[in-house]
C-alpha cells in the first residue's frame, strides 16, 4: 500500500479514507496491519473468557439435544448393543426399491450401519430372491457424489429454513384460494402413501391440479385394456407351466414391470435335465433385438408399423380365419405359431409400448387360447392417476392459469415430448418473478436449474415409503442409513405441504391404519405388508378394430427404454453406463440400430451383410446419420444390428443429458428431441447420411473385418442343440466332441461311489496320499495332466455350473458381481483401449448364415477356476496360487503385475489395473473411491480394493465362502449346499448360475455337472474348468426348421 | 575355393586370409586406434551422434518416469493384449546383443582371426544392447518398484520366486548374460586399456586408465593368465548365446496362447538373434568406417564379406522357422492353429506379417550375389531392414497372437501409444549415447589382438608380403 502511495506521488492524490490522507499515527497502524480490526484473546478480560468458555462447554452439550431442536429423530448410535449385533459382520434387512412406479422386494445387506448391497427378497412375489441391473446397481445411486445435497433459490445454496418460510406463507395462501394457481406433476408411483398424501393434498386445496407424466409407463397397456375389456386394467402374467409364449414385440424378459419374476417362471419351464419331457417354447415377433428376441426359439422380426398387421393375422388365425398381409415366410410363421397356441397353456404377451389394437389382439388371443385368468390375470391399476397430460401442464403454464408448479421427481425438462417445448414454456413461466416452479429431485438435472427452488429428494435406501408390485402386492420401504445428506422424501415434502410435518415412518403407518406394533415389526422384517390382492376377473373381450396398414414411405423410427440406463434416470450411474448393452455391447452411448440392409440404402456399407469397420484399431469412426421427425432432427450414430428388422430404425432414450451429474453429461444422443407427443413410440422419420463420425465404444468385437469370420465356426464354445434332439438321444448330445473317450458319467467313478452311504462326508484317503481322482465332473475325459493333482481330503470343492439354455443375458449378474467385489469403473476412453474390469463378462455370439435372422446365444464368462489354470505355473512371483477348496486364488499384495497370467488365461478372465482406476483416472464419471468419502462407504469392507498394477479376476465370491465357513465352524458342522450363493448366482433372475460343493453328489451342482449335456469351456487344453456350461437347448419347432 | 585345399594339419587356420589391409607395423596400429581415443578433437560427427543420442536419452528417462508414476496404462497394452512392445522391444534388444558373444566367445573358440577386430565394439553393443533390453522386463510391470520380489532373496515374508515361470527363468538367464557380458568385454580390454595409460598425456587420463588397467605390465605372465582367464570366460559365455534366447523364447513357448506355443521357438529365437546381432554390428559398423576412415583398413570388405555370409546362412535359419510355423500350423489341423496362420496372412494385422517375410526371408537372399556382400551402401540398407524385420518378427508373435487367442468374444485389437514411442525411442537414444561415449573413451578396435594379427600374418604371408593380396594367390 505504501508502494501504491509512492507511485502515485507524482500522480493525482487519491484517498479512501481521511486518515489516509491526514496520515494519523492510527491509520498507519491499521495500514501495517495485515488482519486489521481483529479481536486478540489478550483484549478478553478474565471474566470474559471464563464467560466464553463456559458458554461454549454449555452448548456443546446440546448438540446431543439434536432430537429437542430440530424435528429429526433418528439414527443415534447405539447406547447399548442390539443382541446378537457384531461389529463388521452384515446384516439384512427387507425394503423395496421402485422403477418406473413399480415396486421391487430386496434385502439390503448393511455392515456397521452403511448399506453395500441389494439382493433379492425371496418373498417378494416380484424378485423371489433375485433382482435385475437396477435394484443392483440403486446401491450406487445411492452413495452417488453428484447427487443433490441443499435447497437450491435461484442458483443460491439456502437453508431448509428458509424454504419453510416460504412455503408457509403459501401455503396460507392456498388455504385461502383452494390452492388456484397450484399444479403439482409427478413421475409414476405406486406407493399408497403417496397416493393417500396426494388425495390430502387435493382435498386441502381443491382447486390445485395434479398430473402424472411418466415418458416411457405402461399408459398404453392400460389404454390398451381399456379397449379390449371396457375398463383399465393391470394385466400381469403368470408364467408357470406356460408351454408356448409369444411375444408381440414385448421384451418381458428384462423390462417389464415384474420381469425378475416373469424372468424365473420362464426360466423354470425351460430348464432341460436329463429327464425333462417338456420345455416351453417362445415365439417373438419383434421391430427391436431385445433381449427376449434373443431368448426367442422362433423370431421374426416385422417393423413396428407392421406390427399391427402381423397381430391382427394371428388373432385371424387363431380364429379359424387366414391370415392377411403377410409375407409368406410371415404366414408360415404364424400358422406354425398358431398350431402351439391353440395346444394349451400358452401366453401371449405384447409389449408395453405397442399401441393400443396390439394390446386388443394380444387380449382378443389370450381370450381365444383361453389364457385369460390362466396365465394373463388382472388388478387395479398399480399406478395412481394418470389424469390430465403433461401438453396441458404445458399450455396452463404458458396461460398463467398456475401460478406455483411443483414437479416431484421426473425430469419432464429432459424427457417430454419435444413439441411442447417444455424447457421454453418452463424459462418462460419462471422468469415471471410471481411464479413458482419448486422441484423435488435426486439430482439437480435439467429440470431443476429452470425452477427457482430445487429441493433435494431423499434416496429410496434412506427413506420410508412403500410400493406396489406388478401382482399388487404392497411392500414397504425402510432406511437403511440416516440420509447421507439433509433431504427428506417426497412424502415427507408432501406433508410439508399440508402444513403439519410428520416423519416419514408415521407417514407410511399411517396409511395402514391402526396396525399393532408387533405386525408392523413384522411387516419390515419381510418387506411385505399386503399381499398381493385377488385376480380381477375379466370382462369380456370386445372385437378388435381393423389393423393400421403398414407404413411404407420413410423409416419406421420407434422409442425404447435404453437396456442399462433405462429411460435416463441411471444416466448417472457409471455401472450401468459401463454395462455392455445386451447383444451389442456397447457402453457408455446409445446408437440407432439398424439393419444391414437399410444400412447399404443409407450408403454406409457397400455391400449388404458387410462390416462398416473401417480401422483395425478399435474400428473407430462409426458413421452417423441424421433423422428428422416432423421437422425435429438429431444427428445420431448408426450401429449395424443384425437381427433388426428392415427401415426400422430404433433408438434407445436416456443418453445426451446436459445436467445431472458428470456421469450422465454430455453422453450419447438425445432421442428425445425427436419425441414428439404424437409419436411417442413410433414414428416416421427421414435418414440421411451425413459425414460426421463418432466413436461408439464396445466391449466385444461384433464388427470383425469380413476375412476374419472364415474360420470361427469349429470353435467349440457355445454347444447348442434342439430339445427334440436331446429327447432323442436321452441327453448325450455332442458326443463326437469328446474325442471318443468313454464319458466318465457312463459308469459312477470311485470318487463317488464312496460317498454313498456316508453322507456329506468326504472320500476316505486310502494310501494316505489320496490324489485326486483323475476322472471327475470336470475331467470327463479322463485326461491326465503333467501338473501335479493336489490333495482335496476334508475340504469343500468348489465348482460352478452356467445353464446357457435359461441364460437371457440380462448382465444382472455382472453388476452384482461389480457391487459385491468393488470393481471399478474405467471410462468409454479405457473400455475402446480394452480394458473394461468386469469379473464376470456376458459374451454373445450369432449363429445362422442368414445376417438378418441370426440367433444369439449368451454365456456368462466368470474366472473358470481351472483345476489346472494355466496362469498359476506362469507367475513368477507365486501371486496366483490355488487353494485346497479348488479356488483360483488372485493375491493382490503380492502381484508384480506382469501380467503373463493374463495372457496365458485362454479364458481371458483375468483383469488388469492399468492405472489406478479406483481413483477415478479413467475421467469424469468415473468412481473415486479414495477422494470421495460417499464412495469409501460404497465399498464393499470384505473386499480388498484393488491398487494400480495388480492383476484382478473372478473369486468366486471367496469372502462370502469364509464367512460361511466360519460360522460353519464354529457350529461344528459341514457347511450345507445352497449356503455359499455367489452375487453372480444371487443375483440371477433366471438361477441360471448354480455354485457348490462338486465332492457333495447331492449338491446342485453336482447334479447340473452330471446332466449329460454339462460340458467345459476349452477343455482340450486340459485346463480342467471348474466352471462349466449346460449347453443350450433350443424348443425349435420342426415346421419352422430352415433347410 | 581356398578352402578345398586347405592341409587338415592347418585346423588352427581355417580360413588363413589377411585380414588387415594396407601397410601396417605394430606402432601404426597402436597409433591409429588409440588415436581415436586420445585424439582432442574427435570428429564433428561424434558430437552431433553423441548430442542427438543425449537427447533421445532424455526422451526415454522421460517415458520412464511418466510410466513409473502414472501406470503400466500409458502404453496400448490391453485386456487381450497384455504384453506388447513392452516384451517385443525387450526381446528385440536382447537379440541385438546375441552377436557380441557370438563373435567373442563361440568364434573366438573357433580360432575365427577376422572377429578381432570387430568383437570389442559387437561386445560393447552386447552390453549396451542388454542394458536397454533390461529396462523392459522391469519397467513392463505394473509395480515396478517391487521388481525385486523376482530376485530369491531371504526375507521376512518367507517368499521365494516361483520357479516354474519362464520369467523368473528370464531373470537369471539376463542377468548372467549381462555380468558375463561385461566380465569378458573388461577382461579382454586391460591390455588396451594398458596402452591408453601408456600413450595418454594428461596426468589425470593417465590416472584413470591406469586404474582400469589393473597394474597391467604386459609380462608373459600377465599374458599367460590372461589367456587362460579369456578363454575360460570364452567358454562360459559360448552356451549363453544359446541359453538366453532359449529360455526368452520360453516365455512363449511354455505359454499356451496359439502362436506362442511351439517347440520350434529355441533354434528359431537364437537364429533370429544372431541375425538381428550381425545386422546391428553393420548398422553400426558401415558409418563409423566412414566417420573414422583410418579404420578401414581393419574391418576390411572381408569383414562385410563374412559378417553377409553370417546373415544369409541366420537368415536361412529363420526363414525356414516362418515357414515351419505355418506348416505346422496347416498340418496340425488344430482349430486354433490354423486360425493362427490365417490370421497372419489375412487378419488385420496381415501387412506385418508380409513385411516380416520380406525384410527376414526374401531381402537377404540377395546376398548371394557376392558384389553385394562388398557393397557398403547395399549392406547399410540390408542391416537396416533386417533390424526392422527382426523387430517386426517380435510383434508378429507376441501381441499379434495374443489379439486372437481361443475365444472369439475376447478378441480384440492392439495399437502403441506415444508412450510405447518414446521408450523405445529412448532406449535408442541410450544406446546411441553410450555406444559413441565408447568410442571416445575405449578402443573400438582390438589394439593387441590386431598386432598379433599382423605378427601371425607375418608368419603366415612372410614379410615384404602386400597386404592387398588375397589368399588365393597366396597358395
Amino acid at each position: 500500500m505504501q508502494r501504491d502511495n509512492k507511485n502515485q506521488s507524482n500522480a493525482r492524490p487519491i484517498f479512501k479514507s481521511f486518515g489516509q490522507l491526514t496520515r494519523t499515527p492510527e491509520a498507519k497502524a491499521w495500514e501495517d496491519d495485515e488482519f486489521p480490526h481483529r479481536e486478540s484473546l489478550l483484549d478478553v478480560d478474565r471474566r470474559d473468557f471464563l464467560k466464553i468458555a463456559g458458554a461454549s462447554l454449555a452448548l456443546a452439550g446440546t448438540a446431543g439435544c439434536r432430537q429437542l431442536i430440530m424435528p429429526d429423530p433418528k439414527a443415534v448410535p447405539f447406547v447399548r448393543s442390539p443382541d446378537g449385533r457384531i461389529p463388521g459382520k452384515a446384516t439384512e434387512f427387507a425394503t423395496t426399491v421402485t422403477l418406473a412406479g413399480y415396486g421391487l422386494g430386496v434385502v439390503v445387506r448393511s455392515v456397521d450401519g452403511r448399506p453395500i448391497k441389494v439382493e433379492g427378497n425371496p418373498g417378494h412375489p416380484a424378485s423371489l430372491g433375485s433382482t435385475d441391473i437396477f435394484a443392483q446397481a440403486d446401491i450406487l445411486d445411492f452413495y452417488d457424489p453428484d447427487r443433490s445435497q441443499s435447497v437450491i433459490h435461484r442458483g443460491e445454496v439456502v437453508s431448509f429454513e428458509s424454504f419453510f418460510t416460504y412455503l408457509d406463507g403459501k401455503i396460507k395462501g392456498f388455504r385461502k384460494t383452494g390452492g388456484a394457481g397450484l399444479h403439482f406433476v409427478t413421475e409414476a408411483k405406486s406407493s399408497p402413501t403417496f397416493t393417500r398424501l396426494r388425495a390430502a393434498v387435493l382435498s386441502a386445496y381443491p382447486k390445485a391440479g395434479w398430473t402424472t407424466y411418466e415418458p416411457f409407463g405402461r399408459a398404453n397397456a392400460l389404454t390398451g385394456t381399456a379397449t379390449a375389456f371396457g375398463k383399465e386394467i393391470e394385466v400381469y402374467y403368470n408364467l408357470k407351466g406356460v408351454k408356448t409364449i409369444l411375444s408381440l414385440d414385448s421384451d418381458f424378459l428384462t423390462s417389464m414391470p415384474g420381469s425378475v419374476r416373469y424372468s424365473l417362471d420362464f426360466a423354470e419351464s425351460r430348464r432341460v435335465r436329463k429327464d425333462s419331457s417338456s420345455m416351453s417354447r417362445l415365439y417373438a415377433i419383434e421391430s427391436a433385438y431385445s433381449v427376449t428376441g434373443a431368448a426367442a426359439d422362433h423370431r421374426i422380426a416385422v417393423r413396428p408399423s407392421a406390427l399391427e398387421t402381423v397381430a391382427s393375422a394371428v388373432a385371424a388365425v387363431v380364429a379359424g380365419d387366414t391370415a392377411k398381409g403377410l409375407t409368406a415366410e410371415e404366414t408360415l410363421f404364424v400358422e406354425a405359431l398358431v398350431a402351439d397356441l391353440k395346444a394349451g397353456n400358452a401366453v401371449v404377451i405384447p409389449g408395453d409400448h405397442t399401441s393400443d389394437a396390439v394390446h386388443h389382439y394380444a387380449a382378443v388371443i389370450n381370450n381365444a387360447i383361453g389364457a385369460l385368468g390362466k396365465h394373463v390375470f388382472a388388478t387395479a391399476p398399480v399406478i395412481v392417476d394418470k389424469s390430465g397430460s403433461l401438453a396441458d401442464v404445458a399450455k396452463a403454464l404458458d396461460s398463467g392459469a398456475v401460478k406455483t408448479l411443483v414437479i416431484i421427481g421426473g425430469n419432464p425438462v429432459y424427457n417430454a415430448p419435444v413439441d411442447l417445448n417444455f424447457s421454453d414454456v418452463l424459462s418462460k413461466f419462471t422468469a415471471d418473478k410471481t411464479n413458482d416452479a419448486i422441484r423435488l429431485s435426486l439430482y439437480e438435472d435439467e429440470t431443476s436449474i429452470l425452477c427457482n427452488w430445487h429441493l433435494p429428494l431423499s434416496h429410496e435406501l434412506e427413506s420410508w415409503g412403500d410400493a406396489v408390485a406388478f401382482d399388487g402386492t404392497v411392500s414397504l420401504s425402510q432406511p437403511l442409513i440416516k440420509p447421507l445428506y439433509s433431504t427428506k422424501s417426497e412424502i415427507e415434502y408432501l406433508s410439508e405441504f399440508l402444513g403439519k410435518p410428520v416423519t416419514g415412518e408415521d407417514l407410511v403407518r399411517e396409511t395402514y391404519g391402526a396396525i399393532t406394533d408387533a405386525a408392523w415389526g413384522q411387516a419390515l422384517a419381510r418387506g411385505i405388508i399386503r399381499q398381493a390382492p385377488a385376480p380381477i376377473a375379466f370382462p369380456p373381450v370386445t372385437a378388435a378394430p381393423a389393423p393400421k396398414p403398414a407404413n411404407t414411405n420413410g423409416y419406421d423410427l420407434q422409442f425404447r427404454l435404453d437396456p442399462t440406463i433405462h429411460d435416463g434416470r441411471y444416466a448417472n450411474n457409471a455401472w450401468l453406463q459401463e454395462l455392455p448393452k445386451p447383444v451389442t455391447t456397447l457402453v457408455w452411448d446409445n446408437a440407432a440400430m439398424i439393419s444391414t440392409v437399410t444400412a447399404k440404402r443409407l450408403g454406409i456399407i457397400p455391400q449388404v451383410g458387410e462390416s462398416d469397420a473401417v480401422n483395425i484399431a478399435q474400428y473407430k469412426g462409426r458413421k452417423m446419420v441424421e433423422l428428422a421427425v416432423d421437422g425435429h432432427v438429431l444427428k445420431v450414430a448408426v450401429w449395424i444390428l443384425p437381427g433388426q428388422p428392415d427401415e426400422t430404425i430404433t433408438l434407445a432414450l436416456g443418453y445426451g443429458r446436459t445436467h445431472g451429474g458428470a456421469v450422465a453429461k454430455g453422453r450419447g444422443f438425445n432421442s428425445y428431441k425427436v419425441r414428439t407427443t404424437k409419436n411417442l413410440y413410433t414414428a416416421t422419420a427421414e435418414a440421411k447420411t451425413i459425414a460426421e463420425e463418432y466413436e461408439l465404444v464396445f466391449t466385444q468385437p461384433h464388427h470383425l473385418l469380413k476375412a476374419e469370420f472364415v474360420e470361427t465356426k469349429n470353435r467349440d464354445i457355445v454347444r447348442v442343440s434342439t430339445f427334440d434332439e436331446y429327447v432323442t438321444k436321452k441327453g448325450e448330445i455332442f458326443e463326437e466332441l469328446h474325442h471318443g473317450v468313454a464319458r466318465a458319467l457312463d459308469k459312477p467313478h470311485d470318487a463317488h461311489e464312496s460317498h454313498e452311504g456316508e453322507g456329506k462326508s468326504y472320500p476316505a484317503d486310502p494310501g494316505g496320499n489320496f490324489r485326486y481322482a483323475e476322472r471327475s465332473l470336470v475331467n470327463k475325459e479322463n485326461w491326465t495332466s503333467l501338473y501335479p493333482e493336489f490333495s482335496n481330503v476334508g475340504y469343500n470343492q468348489w465348482a460352478m455350473t452356467i445353464d446357457l439354455t435359461t441364460c437371457i443375458g440380462c448382465n444382472a449378474c455382472t453388476i452384482a458381481c461389480q457391487a459385491e467385489n468393488n470393481i471399478p469403473v474405467v471410462g468409454k476412453k479405457e473400455v475402446a483401449r480394452g480394458r473394461e474390469m468386469h469379473w464376470i463378462r456376458l459374451d454373445h455370439y450369432y449363429e445362422g448364415t442368414d445376417v438378418n435372422d441370426p440367433i444369439s446365444h449368451f454365456m456368462p464368462v466368470p474366472c473358470m477356476q481351472c483345476e489346472k489354470a494355466p496362469c498359476e505355473p506362469v507367475c513368477p512371483v507365486a501371486a496366483t496360487i490355488h487353494s485346497h477348496e479348488g479356488l483360483n486364488q488372485m493375491v493382490y499384495n503380492r502381484c508384480v503385475g506382469t501380467r503373463y497370467c493374463s495372457n496365458n488365461c485362454p479364458y481371458k478372465v483375468r483383469r488388469f489395473n492399468f492405472f489406478k482406476w479406483t481413483q477415478g483416472v479413467g475421467g469424469p464419471g468415473t468412481l473415486d473411491y479414495y477422494n470421495k468419502p460417499q464412495l469409501k462407504m460404497l465399498a464393499n469392507p470384505q473386499v480388498s480394493v484393488r491398487g494400480r498394477g495388480v492383476m484382478e479376476k473372478c473369486t468366486y465370491c471367496v469372502q462370502r465362502i469364509n464367512e460361511v465357513r466360519i460360522e460353519a465352524k464354529k457350529d461344528g458342522r459341514e457347511i450345507e449346499d445352497q449356503q455359499v450363493r455367489t452375487a453372480c448366482q444371487q443375483a440371477c433372475p433366471t438361477q441360471a448360475i448354480e455354485f457348490g460343493d462338486m465332492m457333495d453328489p447331492t449338491s446342485k451342482v453336482s447334479v447340473n455337472k452330471s446332466q449329460p449335456h454339462d460340458y467345459g469351456l476349452l477343455t482340450d487344453l486340459n485346463t480342467r474348468p471348474r466352471t462349466t456350461y449346460l449347453a443350450r437347448i433350443r424348443n425349435t419347432n420342426s415346421k419352422l426348421e430352415k433347410a | 575355393m581356398a578352402i578345398n585345399s586347405i592341409d587338415s594339419s592347418k585346423r588352427t587356420r581355417l580360413v588363413p586370409q589377411n585380414f588387415i589391409d594396407g601397410e601396417h607395423s605394430y606402432t601404426t596400429i597402436s597409433e591409429i586406434l588409440a588415436g581415436v581415443v586420445l585424439n582432442p578433437k574427435p570428429p564433428t560427427v561424434w558430437f552431433v551422434a553423441t548430442g542427438l543420442g543425449f537427447c533421445v536419452l532424455n526422451v526415454m528417462l522421460l517415458a520412464v518416469t511418466y510410466l513409473v508414476l502414472t501406470g503400466t496404462g500409458v502404453w496400448g497394452n490391453n485386456q487381450p493384449t497384455a504384453w506388447a512392445w513392452d516384451i517385443v522391444n525387450f526381446v528385440w534388444w536382447i537379440g541385438i546383443g546375441h552377436a557380441g558373444t557370438l563373435i567373442s566367445a563361440i568364434l573366438l573358440l573357433m580360432r575365427q582371426s577376422w572377429r578381432n577386430s570387430i568383437n570389442r565394439f559387437a561386445e560393447a553393443m552386447t552390453i549396451f544392447a542388454v542394458m536397454c533390453a533390461g529396462l523392459y522386463p522391469l519397467l513392463h510391470t505394473g509395480r515396478p518398484w517391487l521388481d525385486y520380489w523376482l530376485f530369491p532373496y531371504a526375507n521376512t515374508l518367507g517368499m521365494w520366486p516361483q520357479t516354474r515361470s519362464p520369467l523368473e527363468w528370464d531373470v537369471f538367464a539376463v542377468s548372467t548374460y549381462f555380468t558375463i557380458s561385461l566380465l569378458f568385454w573388461f577382461l579382454g580390454l586391460i591390455p588396451d586399456i594398458a596402452t591408453l595409460r601408456d600413450r595418454s598425456q594428461h596426468p589425470l587420463v593417465k590416472c584413470i586408465y591406469g586404474l582400469a588397467s589393473m597394474g597391467w605390465i604386459g609380462s608373459a605372465k600377465h599374458w599367460f593368465r590372461y589367456e587362460q582367464a579369456y578363454n575360460i570366460l570364452a567358454g562360459i559365455s559360448a552356451p549363453l548365446v544359446l541359453s538366453v534366447h532359449t529360455i526368452v523364447s520360453f516365455d512363449f513357448a511354455v505359454g499356451i496362447v496359439p502362436g506362442w506355443h511351439t517347440t520350434i521357438f529355441p533354434p528359431y529365437f537364437v537364429a533370429g538373434a544372431v541375425f538381428a546381432g550381425f545386422a546391428m554390428v553393420l548398422t553400426f559398423g558401415l558409418p563409423l568406417r566412414s566417420v573414422y576412415p583410418q579404420i578401414k583398413d581393419f574391418i576390411t570388405e572381408k569383414h562385410l564379406d563374412w559378417m553377409a555370409k553370417i546373415l544369409l546362412a541366420t537368415g536361412l535359419i529363420v526363414f525356414y522357422g516362418y515357414i515351419l510355423e505355418m506348416f505346422y500350423g496347416w498340418y496340425s489341423g488344430n482349430t486354433y492353429e490354423l486360425a493362427l496362420v490365417y490370421n497372419r496372412l489375412f487378419g488385420p494385422y496381415k501387412w506385418f506379417y508380409y513385411a516380416l517375410i520380406f525384410c527376414n526371408g526374401i531381402f537377404p537372399q540377395l546376398c548371394w550375389v557376392p558384389q553385394l556382400r562388398r557393397n557398403v551402401p547395399f549392406l547399410f540398407v540390408l542391416s537396416i531392414i533386417v533390424g526392422i524385420g527382426m523387430w517386426l518378427e517380435r510383434f508378429v508373435i507376441i501381441p499379434m497372437s495374443l489379439t486372437r487367442d481361443f475365444l472369439t468374444s475376447s478378441w480384440g485389437y492392439y495399437a502403441p501409444t506415444e508412450w510405447d514411442w518414446a521408450l523405445f525411442i529412448g532406449t535408442m537414444g541410450f544406446f546411441v549415447f553410450l555406444l559413441f561415449m565408447f568410442i571416445k573413451v575405449l578402443p573400438i578396435i582390438n589394439i593387441f589382438e590386431m598386432r598379433d594379427l599382423l605378427m601371425k600374418n607375418h608368419h603366415q604371408f612372410g614379410h615384404g608380403h602386400d597386404g592387398h593380396e588375397n589368399s588365393e594367390e597366396a597358395h
